[in-house]
């Protein structure tokens, strides 16, 4: 490119200011405001920039610190708009003035994205900055995204075009999120991620005829005499992250309409070490060096489990009714120990079933109990995520729960039939600990796969789309020998045939 | 003259090109006149300050983000990735000119982006001394100028 002639190139320098601002805004602010080098013609292009990103990159690569950096910048602006405001920083007590003026500055460039992250290197300190509230009346907000601040609602609220909200690390008080959703009618999407750690988070969402929908992932570390109330009379999809269900209750109403839930309750560490307590005694023995030791992410029948298996099916019995449901491998396993001792189900009216599962033997009771449960099933997907954790069954369960994995898939052709069952499909994206499982000789992986798949031939006759994908299998499948009607059929593992 | 569904676009050097309605319009310019004025359909559009080089390689981009829109099966995200990079390589520094200003004048939204982005990646990180020379901009300031604005813009740096 450096060959041109020198006279063609030139023009370069006269590409319309609206072009140039669209390049500029490329750009990272360093890079843009270092353009006002170049050229007369270009000193002052990057004053108009729509885009200011000031995050941790900016300390590390001009060594200049954010706030009389931001303060510069908005003295020297000069367009009329900014379309996002990102501003990431470690914020302190005695900046409030100045974090102010920013927000004002912003509101009067009409932004449209707006992104205010205070955790930065402050771990779990609390909140500290309360956002000024000409915010909420910015009409040309569209995403509101805060972490790390208080809010207070001043008493008239106007966000016309506000769409999606994040709030992260937020105490919002009871009538907080029912205000806000009543005052933006256009809202699709509220994600509330670790709000409300020491007190009870309540989620009232207003008859929003445009929301569709609600995440929230609740802390891994909160007060255990708080309690969750969420009524979302309108919504196509709820989103439910939380660890060990710390919370003394969960109240959900969610409406009929509600088409997806996804529950994952996968936070497994902080919850197993307090098994082992547990088993040798309630009180004693909270040495730290034999903790580290015994952290399992394995659920044993005892009263902990009982208790966070009661949680667990009553989120669940709120979610009856939607017809897509994505479970993550923890349900399962807990699900699993219910269904051992083949006490009561619920029934859903589930169409489309995801579980996220590591196809280990001691999840098959899990897997039944849901497909018992969902007896208008017409597909199936379990899919092993691509981050496992190593699984190690501890001596409790091979003793207390254990059973014979060839045995079970028996007993869960006997008992299952899913007539709208149509499609099944099975992903490894995961890795396997094939070698620990093959030196147990615990019934896992490919191999189980392998069989589950086979199963599915005789839980359902009307099957007619099959996907199996998976690098590492050794087990290729004959689609004919199985699924003798089946229309659509793909398996990606790898060559060596096994019938 | 164009069958039903297909529009002629025709050049400042006077090529014209027959194409299919769905691709041109993803010029908004295009739209906007096919929209308001039903002649425009029937004819020929002329495409003011653009050659027919410029605008065949216009036309290149849009047909594959047309047909990607119409079937995303068929034309998976990362196989436009693929495409887009290896159409803004391809590219010289002139013809990403003529392309950055055709595609602005005919409001080609997508393809405006992509060209600046280009642009923004020749200039990220570099020294203001190394842009000039990319892009042969001539430093006009006087060194009395040049320490101003270093007074001014101190935070940057």
């Amino acid at each position: 490119m450096e060959a041109n002639p020198q006279n063609l190139c030139s023009q370069f320098n006269e590409l319309p200011d609206e072009i140039i601002h669209s390049i500029l805004d490329k750009l990272p602010l360093e890079d843009a405001v270092q353009t006002s080098f170049l050229s007369q013609r270009w000193k002052n292009l990057w004053k108009y920039i729509t885009q200011l990103d000031i995050g941790p990159s900016w300390l590390e690569s001009t060594g200049k610190e954010v706030v009389p950096s931001m303060n510069h910048f908005i003295r020297l602006h000069m367009g009329e708009k900014i379309k996002n405001f990102s501003v990431r920083f470690t914020y302190e007590p005695h900046m409030s003035e100045q974090v102010d003026s920013w927000i004002q500055f912003a509101t009067n460039k009409k932004v449209e994205n707006l992104y205010i992250d205070f955790h930065v290197n402050r771990g779990e300190r609390d909140p500290s900055y309360v956002l000024n509230s000409c915010i909420f009346n910015c009409e040309s907000l569209i995403i509101l995204h805060l972490r790390c601040c208080i809010i207070t609602l001043p008493n008239s609220i106007s966000l016309q075009n506000l769409k999606e909200i994040y709030f992260h690390h937020l105490e919002l008080d009871n009538m907080t999120v029912y205000t806000l959703t009543s005052n933006t009618p256009v809202l699709l999407l509220l994600s509330l991620m670790e709000c409300n750690r020491r007190t009870d988070l309540h989620i009232d969402i207003a008859p929003n005829s445009h929301f569709k929908s609600l995440m929230i992932s609740d802390p891994f570390m909160i007060d255990t005499d708080t309690r969750i109330d969420i009524k979302v009379p309108r919504a196509k999809e709820f989103m439910f992250e939380s660890g060990l269900l710390p919370r003394e209750s969960y109240n959900i109403e969610i409406s009929l309409e509600c088409e997806r839930v996804i529950l994952f309750l996968d936070s497994l560490f902080v919850w197993c070490s307090e098994v082992q307590s547990t088993e040798s005694d309630d009180e004693a023995d909270e040495e730290e060096q034999e903790e580290e030791e015994v952290r399992f992410n394995f659920p044993v029948h005892n009263q902990k489990t009982l208790l966070f298996e009661q949680k667990l099916l009553d989120i669940l019995g709120f979610c009856k009714g939607a017809e897509s449901l994505k479970i993550s491998n923890w349900c399962i396993q807990v699900l699993a120990l219910r269904e051992r001792r083949n006490t009561k189900r619920l029934q859903f009216n589930c169409k489309s079933l995801k579980l996220y599962t590591h196809f280990n033997k001691w999840e098959l009771p899990g897997i039944t109990y849901m497909l018992k449960a969902c007896q208008r099933l017409e597909e199936l997907i379990m899919v092993s995520p691509e981050c496992d954790d190593e699984i190690e069954p501890p001596d409790i369960y091979v003793t207390q729960d254990d059973f014979k994995g060839d045995d079970y898939l028996k007993h869960m052709q006997s008992i299952l039939q899913l007539p709208n069952l149509r499609t099944v499909i099975m992903k490894n994206k995961g890795r396997y600990h094939s070698s620990y499982y093959q030196v147990k000789g615990i019934l896992s992986g490919p191999l189980l796969r392998f069989k589950l798949a086979k199963l599915m031939k005789h839980i359902s006759s009307n099957l007619d789309h099959v996907v199996i994908s998976s690098k590492g299998d050794p087990y290729v499948f004959d689609p004919s020998a199985y699924w003798p009607n089946c229309n659509r059929f793909s398996c990606s593992c790898s060559q060596n045939l096994v019938k | 003259m164009a069958s039903k569904g297909n529009l002629t676009l025709k050049s400042c050097n006077g090529k014209e090109f027959i194409v299919e309605e769905k691709v041109a319009v993803m010029s908004t310019t295009i739209k906007n006149m096919v929209d308001v004025d039903d002649s425009f359909a029937q004819g020929v559009i002329p495409i003011i300050g653009v050659d027919g080089k410029i605008l065949a390689k216009l036309i290149e981009y849009c047909k594959e983000h047309a047909e990607a829109d119409e079937d995303e099966e068929v034309k998976s995200e990362e196989y436009l990735k693929k495409f887009d990079e290896k159409f803004v390589d391809e590219l010289n520094l002139n013809d990403l000119y003529d392309l950055l200003k055709a595609s602005n004048y005919l409001e080609i939204t997508k393809l405006l982006n992509l060209l600046c982005q280009k642009v923004a990646s020749m200039i990220k990180g570099k020294k203001p001394e190394e842009i000039r020379r990319i892009f042969n901009i001539k430093n006009d300031f006087t060194p009395e100028e040049e320490e101003e604005i270093n007074r001014q813009n101190p935070w940057a740096f």
